[in-house]
């Protein structure tokens, strides 16, 4: 027989049920596998009792119904699919459990013997548990065993099997659970002799006595549910007689029981669910009953008009012939379904929006071709919706949903064409920008693949420094530099709001987004707090080095400035040691002197001639060696006087620092004259009147 | 000149005037005066007083009246769907002008306004298209009158009326309830191997708003049935045209069953129904768009006239082309103070006529072979159900 799917149960079991039921299972198979007294026997059921206390604890009774290869409890039907719990399920199913009943107080002696009994497979030689003997069964205090008496079975018609081979008569045993489930409270012992009344008028007074037992009614909920969904998956001989039992039931069922139930017995989702299975299946007057039942329970209102309403068309589809029947039947099934859907939404509002939609978007795309199939395109009419809006003043829920279609069909520049060309007097504008003006919307814009950076520069403009974050995404996963660019102008005008949000993303970021966002704060006026360029000046790639130190080096702090220096002329990447250069011609830190010195001799001639620059500025004799060195040719060994080096940007640049901080210095005096009577003109330019 | 000349061309000058001065205005006033004093005395001296324009030429009575042979307006007239104009002893100066006033909207383009329901009054004159009469149509009617379906709208029309209320006094728009009677309606539609068309008779006039929603659903489901949509598309349909004049719950009172003729500035207001009932349900619902669309513009004619006046120049929505073409026969064939509920086919006539300018001919054709093909059912309001033969 093919099972629910699991897609299609209403909710999960809590976690601690699940837990418990998954170690019901384990132990069940190790308190068979292994002898009475072993540890492994020991520890599983001490595991299983420990985590049965705090469930009884809470509810004071336990109930799990039995339905083949799934249990029910408290109105969730377990996973057919789960191995581990079908197993658990077929194992009490073939003892011809119909439900397990664990109360308070519940020893784990008690839970042992109901193991060991369990644990023994029934068959030839064993008989089921639940056709033992009463004082069998009745051995616990605190633990019950409702019997599933197959009796009724025989019932089962024969061509139902023919029809669904395999189906093994599951619809009749739900049916069998419920009533063993059902009648077992407060019913007279007599009544049990023989298995439970299978009467529908039995069972509904049955349920309709047991008045204060929550576990009880989620149990018997648990069973209409798993019946309803049988019932709409199912046909043939089996499900008719079903259908008839199930209808006759919540006939006989009074409207205060069949409420209770619905109030106690499940969450909305239990009672909706089975209200969409049994609206699909059921004689349309016990739907209408359910379903007013159910609107009381979940405090729904539904106008008188509505129920008239419902119950002409009740009427009609029970007892017109011909043509009307069948038509008044399908109306007032899908009235019932969108009744259902309008429960199961929140009230739409701005925050739930979207799931608004979303269920929307389902519900249009879920049915697939045929009747129901909507074949007017509403997307088209977004225009006309975002220009009603406008022309009418109304922008609410309808034209936001349109403004929504419109940008997801990428019409942005259009929609900003509606608006500017708005009435002059609508206030639809204006609610339509405070509408697009959003973080979210910025960061959706620039997801696009084609971006319409003038649109969302608009955007921005009205959306300030709460831009910033997803501008700064977007610079991260923007993939061309003219975007990058003009994302970081944006950002960059949108003040010193966007640094500490700069300052957050920059750890984390990919080598490209730490460049551009320490240009990014480079750009701000002020530093936002607590940042230093320092640990990026030591970044692997020099790009990133190379912005975090011409932050340090622009730093108005000093040390930080001198810092800067020190690594900028320490760095393999010529355009750094350039940079650092040019700022330490104002001033090099006494630690960086040897190493520009150095730097005079580096292998790039711009480098070489900012050396020079800077060592000029030292003013020590060490420098002034230097210095006077580079400006003096080899000697031949004819020459008894020194003479100048062949005239080159570094020789003059040394000859000019020379001019400029020793001029009156004895060596490189004679330096200097030699210059000046050089005849050339650069060279006697480099000196000046020094 | 005898008096039914004088007489019409006393009215040719008001509606000049029309033209030129607005109400109020002292010439204009005057030459209505003038007029009105001229029909007076036409209707004095003459027991027979019907006027017919056809084919520029003029009638009174059986007599052709040579001498307004090419009379600028009896075409003008004809033109607009009055061929024939009838005056009873009863006619007094107001209901004169509001026959000028119609006649004169029509020249400019604005169409057959069905919002006006003059309630509580009839008038003095009648007016409207000519037909040749068709005994069998009228005849095959009655016959279908009788061959019915046991099915109540009573549940119905009360339903609608319920939901009007909801949304004059609490704002709130039962959809729910707009959906089901929709369902109840199709129902009915479907309830014999061919589609018949419950449409509902207005008994008394202040029951017009109701029993127009609902036959204008009916009609506007069969129609997109006809063209071949189906399913969920056809009840949207159906749910526009039962919300078409919703924005009627927001236009007061006092005017809406005002006994007489509109001032401009009580017209200006009635024709806000259209705005109103758009917002009333843009507000309620994502998935109302069509029957806020159709509200807005069911006044809108294929030619753009009509009113409200878009901002954004657009042509209409298909589902106001559809629900506008429903709108205007459902109005034609009831009853006002002014004139008798025409035949369905004086009122096919005049749809036929003016496919192209006023009505979408997409739609116009098939709605004129569905409703000669389809049996229509009346109804009565006061106890709207329809009993098996």
């Amino acid at each position: 027989m093919k099972q629910p799917e699991a897609s299609q149960q209403p909710q999960t079991l809590s976690r601690e049920l699940s837990v418990f039921l998954v170690q019901f299972s384990i132990s069940l198979h190790k308190v068979g596998a292994y002898p009475a007294n072993h540890p492994v026997v020991t520890e599983s059921v001490e595991s299983m009792y420990s985590k049965l206390v705090p469930l009884l604890a809470e509810r004071g009774l336990l109930t799990l119904g039995v339905a083949r290869n799934q249990l029910i409890v408290e109105g969730t039907a377990t996973d057919p699919d789960s191995a581990v719990l079908a197993d658990l399920a077929e194992r009490l199913h073939r003892h011809q459990i119909g439900a397990l009943r664990l109360l308070e107080g519940l020893s784990g002696q008690e839970l042992h013997d109901l193991l060991t009994l369990l644990s023994s497979e029934s068959g030839r030689d064993e008989v089921p548990l639940g056709l033992r003997p009463k004082d069998e069964i009745d051995r616990w205090h605190h633990i019950e065993v409702v019997p599933l008496t197959f009796e009724e079975l025989q019932l089962s018609d024969s061509e139902s099997d023919q029809d669904h081979p395999g189906a093994g008569g599951q619809q009749s045993q739900l049916w069998l659970g419920l009533a063993a489930a059902a009648m077992r409270v407060d019913v007279p012992e007599d009544d049990l002799q023989d298995g439970p009344s299978l009467a529908a008028e039995d069972i509904a007074a049955a349920i309709a006595e047991n008045r204060d037992d929550h576990s009880y009614d989620r149990v018997i909920v648990g069973y209409l549910s798993q019946l309803g969904h049988e019932l709409k998956l199912r046909s043939g001989a089996e499900a008719k007689r079903l259908h008839e039992q199930v209808t006759q039931l919540l006939q006989s069922l009074d409207y205060s029981t069949l409420k209770r139930l619905l109030e106690v017995g499940g969450d909305r989702k239990v009672r909706n669910r089975m209200l969409e299975d049994f609206s699909a299946s059921l004689p349309v007057q016990a739907v209408l009953d359910l379903v007013k039942a159910a609107a009381d329970a979940d405090e729904q209102n539904i106008s008188h008009s509505l129920i008239r309403m419902l119950s002409k068309l009740a009427d009609h589809a029970d007892a017109s012939h011909g043509l009307i029947g069948p038509h008044a039947d399908d109306g007032f099934r899908d009235s019932i379904q969108a009744l259902l859907d309008g429960w199961n939404l929140e009230d739409p509002n701005p925050e739930t929006y979207t799931e608004v939609l979303q269920h929307l978007s389902l519900a249009e795309t879920g049915d697939g071709p045929g009747e129901d199939t909507q074949v007017i395109d509403l997307g088209e009419e977004a225009v006309r919706i975002v220009q009603m809006g406008l022309e009418l003043d109304a922008v609410g829920l309808t034209v936001t949903h349109a403004v929504d279609t419109m940008l997801e069909e990428g019409r942005f520049t259009e929609l900003l064409e509606l608006v500017d060309g708005a009435p002059e007097a609508s206030s639809g504008s204006a609610a339509i920008w405070e509408y697009l003006a959003s973080p979210e919307r910025v960061r959706m814009l620039l997801a696009q693949d084609e971006q319409d950076i003038e649109g969302v520069q608009r955007v921005l403009e009205r959306l300030g420094a709460e831009a910033t974050e997803p501008l700064i995404n977007a610079l991260a996963s923007a993939k061309s530099r003219a975007m990058r660019h003009r994302l970081l102008s944006t950002l960059t005008a949108l003040g010193s709001g966007v640094g500490p949000i700069a300052m957050a993303h920059l750890p984390e970021a990919e080598w490209f987004v730490q460049r551009n966002l320490l240009i990014l704060i480079g750009s701000l006026t002020d530093w936002p707090e607590g940042f230093t360029p320092e640990p990026y000046a030591a970044n692997s790639d020099a790009r990133v080095r190379r912005e975090a130190v011409k932050l340090m080096l622009q730093s108005k702090d000093l040390s930080m400035r001198d810092e800067g220096i020190q690594l900028g002329l320490a760095d393999d990447d010529e355009s750094i040691v350039r940079m650092a250069l040019t700022t330490a011609i104002n001033g090099c830190p006494q630690p960086a002197q040897r190493r520009a010195m150095d730097l005079m001799d580096d292998d790039d001639g711009d480098i070489r001639v900012l050396a020079t620059r800077v060592v000029g500025t030292f003013g020590s004799t060490r420098a002034r060696e230097v210095l006077i060195q580079r400006t003096l040719g080899k000697r031949r060994w004819w020459q008894r006087r020194p003479r100048l080096a062949t005239p080159d940007p570094e020789m003059l640049t040394a000859l000019s620092a020379l001019a400029t901080h020793w001029a009156e210095d004895a060596s490189a005096a004679d330096i200097l004259d030699l210059a000046r009577r050089s005849g050339n003109q650069d060279v006697v330019a480099a000196v000046g009147d020094a | 000149m005898s008096d039914p000349i004088r007489f019409l061309l006393s009215m040719g000058h008001v509606l000049s005037a029309m033209s030129l001065y607005d109400r109020g205005h002292p010439a204009r006033e005057r030459a209505l005066d003038d007029s009105f004093e001229h029909l007076l005395e036409l209707i004095g001296d003459h027991s027979e007083r019907e006027f017919t324009f056809v084919d520029r030429e003029v009638v009174f009575h059986r007599q052709v009246l040579r001498d307004l042979k090419d009379w600028e307006w009896a075409a003008r007239l004809a033109g607009v769907g009055i061929e024939r104009v009838e005056f009873d002893d009863a006619v007094v100066r107001e209901d004169y002008e509001e026959f000028l006033r119609d006649a004169f909207h029509r020249f400019k383009g604005d169409g057959f306004d069905t919002t006006e329901a003059r309630y509580m009054r009839r008038t003095g004159i009648r007016y409207g298209p000519i037909a040749v009469e068709q005994k069998i149509d009228e005849a095959a009617e009655l016959i279908a009158s009788t061959a019915t379906i046991a099915y109540s709208l009573q549940d119905d029309v009360e339903t609608i009326e319920w939901m009007h209320q909801q949304v004059q006094e609490r704002g709130n728009l039962p959809l729910l309830e707009a959906e089901t009677v929709v369902r109840s309606l199709s129902t009915a539609m479907h309830s014999q191997k061919e589609i018949i068309l419950p449409l509902l008779q207005l008994k008394e006039f202040d029951q017009y708003t109701t029993t127009h929603a609902t036959n204008v659903a009916v009609l506007t489901m069969a129609l997109a049935e006809y063209v071949g949509l189906h399913g969920r598309d056809v009840r949207a349909m159906g749910v526009a045209g039962l919300l078409h004049d919703l924005g009627k719950v927001r236009i007061p009172k006092e005017i809406l069953v005002k006994p007489g003729a509109f001032t401009d500035e009580e017209r200006k207001v009635m024709q806000r129904h259209p705005d109103e009932g758009a917002r009333i349900i843009m507000g309620r619902d994502v998935r109302l768009e069509v029957p806020a669309i159709v509200a807005y513009e069911h006044h809108i004619m294929l030619n753009g006239g009509g009113y409200p006046s878009m901002h954004y120049q657009r042509p209409t929505h298909i589902a106001s082309r559809l629900v506008h073409i429903c709108d205007v026969y459902d109005a034609l064939c009831t009853n006002r103070p002014y004139r008798d509920a025409w035949s369905s086919e004086k009122a096919l006539l005049l749809i036929e006529e003016q496919s192209g300018a006023d009505f979408d001919p997409h739609f116009a054709r098939p709605f004129l072979a569905m409703m000669r093909e389809h049996r229509t059912q009346p109804v009565r309001f006061a106890n709207p159900v329809v009993t098996a033969a």
